[in-house]
């Protein structure tokens, strides 16, 4: 993965951010640990210079300065004191009396009786130069008294922290950019993953879809969702594709039919009569080759839901039995029993033209294949929230494997030889199903076939509300 | 009747023209919207026939204009093959009739009669009458030569819209937008027997025929074919 395309990633920018974040918050914590460590180590100090000057000023006080010299001399020596510890007392002019230090220190800083110096050579047990604190007491004969701490201990703890910032830093850093990293690169992949996927699909690989890990996340369902409109997808461009193939074939033979009775009356002597039953041919092949067009055009209509806006609240059930009263006369022409159970209102919101298109398709294919004697049953009805219309015949009916085959554009049954029809109508009835969001189901009604829409119920309080669908 | 067709393709103009004028219409033509919403504003017609696509402008912005102006000069839309959508868009434009190209010549000629006919106007009250054959809206009676005839409401409703377009072809496409309001062709003959059903009704018994098929366009009532 190219680095420069990495870094143009939002995940990659969200992980900078994070990182920096993280930086920030790690130096502001150390920074205030810094401060406490030195603060609490510089307050240790003080009060033990304050202690010792203070024990210092009391033998003083009590056993003079003989008795002062004798002490400060004493723990100049003491292994426990001196260690840490510095003192020197020195007279008026400045000459040591007494103590472990060879001459008054020359001074880094002084301020109110508190100075601060380094001594070089310290003495045995240490190695280079120390740093010291110290408190100063004037005494009354203008003698005065030095008693220095080592601070080395603050320079350690200063140290310490600095160097755990400085880590700390380093490792949040290296943190947040390598994970930064793995996890943009985790994303990535996946987004690559689906990029690619799309990448193939445009470049004709239909079937392609993006692999879902099944973890559930966001990227799970954008794969889920996009996989699903990649079915749709799919599944339009190849009706679209038997479509097209259908149509070139649907009308290729009315097409050489009508090719053909134009060039037989050119190829024979003038004669009206013959021309006119060539024109009376090609006349009746136009007609076939537009109808089939003009269902076509319908069917594509239905499929790409270009009709939804005119979608209204109607009652299925009066529109069936009207479509049932438009066949009630061939029925009886037939001898065929035109029964219609739709005995109370079921509003559901659909396309009028449409819906009354695929019921009188419906109704068409019962009558045409239903033998005289038989029966037609046209039934509306509410259950369980959703809208059941159902066409019903006695006649031959479609065996079981082959009834999702006759639902696609053109296909018509092996026992259709003579009977017209041109393969488009239960086609439509699919699209109008689709369209509507209805289940259509073929089945077996024993004797014959039994079709069933179902479709969502439109509450009856707003279909009252409705004005008629006209 | 004085007919105008605006229409920019001069192949189907002339088809259209020449077929009206041969019925004894006049016919004038304006071959974009420009010229047709002028002609149309300027002269007296007694129907438009207006094409939906007039290179590049919608023929359905042209009568929205023309109501939009107070004309109550009746529009039949013509449009593209198997659009759905395009009747009720033209209707709801303030057409009044429309018509899917490619078309039959003779269903063109019949919607026009109905259209201007339906201009002429006047009595959904009155009484029609067809020879000696008789239909009160008001009442839902029938009757011929004095004889009551039991019709079912669907028939009526057939028989009423062939009566106010007596002595005029009457297509079945035209009986399916009227009678049941379905704007597409179930391609089958079922249309053929509800009117085979009517005319037992009607001229069974009776010396003189009134309903007549018309072959390959449709029907027509009246004395005489």
């Amino acid at each position: 993965m190219h680095i420069a395309r990495l870094a143009r990633t939002s995940t990659v920018r969200f992980a900078a951010l994070y990182t920096l974040v993280f930086c920030v918050s790690v130096a502001l914590l150390l920074g205030f640990i810094y401060d406490a460590t030195v603060r609490a180590v510089d307050r240790e100090i003080e009060v033990t210079l304050q202690t010792e000057l203070a024990s210092l000023q009391e033998v003083h006080r009590r056993l003079g300065s003989a008795g002062l010299i004798e002490v400060v001399r004493a723990r100049s020596v003491d292994p426990t004191t001196s260690a840490n510890s510095a003192y020197l007392l020195v007279d008026k002019a400045l000459q040591p009396v007494a103590g472990n230090l060879a001459q008054w220190p020359a001074t880094r800083s002084e301020a109110g009786g508190r100075l601060e110096f380094i001594l070089d050579d310290p003495g045995e047990g240490t190695s280079g130069p120390r740093l010291y604190r110290a408190h100063v007491l004037v005494l009354p004969d203008g003698g005065r008294l030095l008693v220095a701490h080592s601070i080395d201990r603050r320079a350690r703890a200063q140290r310490l922290v600095t160097d755990a910032l400085a880590w700390g830093l380093a490792a949040t850093l290296l943190l947040g950019v390598a994970g930064g990293f793995l996890i943009s690169r985790a994303v990535l992949r996946r987004m690559e993953a689906i990029a690619d996927t799309c990448a193939r699909i445009v470049d004709g690989h239909m079937s392609e879809r993006i692999v879902v890990s099944g973890t559930g996340d966001e990227l799970d369902r954008l794969a889920i969702q996009l996989n699903r409109m990649l079915g749709r997808i799919e599944q339009l461009v190849e009706g679209m594709r038997t479509m097209s193939d259908n149509i070139a074939h649907e009308l290729r033979s009315p097409l050489t039919r009508l090719r053909a009775a134009v060039d037989t009356a050119l190829a024979g002597p003038p004669d009206a009569e013959r021309y006119r039953d060539a024109l009376q041919k090609a006349l009746l092949e136009t007609d076939r080759v537009l109808t089939v067009f003009g269902a076509v055009m319908t069917i594509t209509q239905a499929r790409f839901g270009l009709l939804r806006g005119q979608m209204e609240v109607l009652d299925l059930a009066a529109l069936a039995a009207e479509a049932a009263e438009l066949y009630e006369p061939v029925s009886e022409a037939r001898s065929v029993s035109l029964e219609v159970l739709a005995p109370a209102p079921v509003a559901v919101f659909g396309h009028r033209q449409l819906l009354a298109q695929a019921l009188v398709n419906l109704l068409d294919n019962a009558m045409k294949f239903t033998p005289a004697g038989g029966s037609v049953r046209v039934s509306v009805a509410q259950s369980a929230g959703r809208a059941v219309a159902t066409v019903a015949d006695t006649g031959p009916g479609i065996e079981a494997q082959a009834r999702e085959r006759l639902l696609a554009p053109f296909a018509r049954g092996d026992g259709c030889a003579g009977i017209p029809g041109n393969g488009l109508g239960l086609s439509l009835v699919v699209e109008v199903a689709r369209l509507h969001g209805a289940a259509l189901a073929l089945e077996d009604n024993a004797p014959g076939l039994r079709v069933t829409l179902t479709l969502p119920v439109r509450d009856a309080v707003s279909a009252s509300h409705a004005p008629q669908g006209r | 009747m004085r007919i105008l067709i605006v229409e920019d393709d001069p192949q189907t103009a002339a088809y259209v023209c020449k077929g009206l004028r041969e019925s004894g219409h006049v016919v004038d033509h304006a071959l974009n919207a420009a010229d047709g919403g002028f002609l149309a504003g300027s002269e007296h017609y007694d129907v438009i026939v207006l094409d939906r696509m007039l290179g590049g402008i919608d023929g359905l912005e042209l009568v929205h204009r023309m109501r939009a102006q107070g004309m109550g000069t009746p529009v039949l839309v013509l449009s593209a093959l198997g659009k759905v959508d395009d009747r009720v868009l033209g209707l709801r434009a303030g057409a009044d009739d429309y018509l899917a190209k490619p078309f039959v010549f003779a269903e063109l000629v019949a919607r026009i009669d109905a259209l201007a006919r339906r201009n002429a106007g006047g009595g959904w009250g009155t009484v029609l009458r067809v020879e000696d054959l008789e239909l009160d809206p008001s009442s839902r009676r029938v009757t011929r030569a004095g004889r009551a005839i039991d019709v079912k409401p669907r028939e009526f409703l057939l028989l009423e819209y062939l009566m106010r377009h007596h002595d005029q072809l009457v297509t079945r496409t035209m009986l399916l937008e009227s009678v049941w309001d379905y704007h597409f062709d179930p391609r089958t003959n079922v249309i053929d027997v509800h009117i085979s059903r009517l005319r037992q009704k009607i001229d069974h018994g009776f010396d003189k025929p009134l309903l007549h098929t018309v072959r390959g366009a449709g029907y027509m009532l009246g004395a005489h074919r």
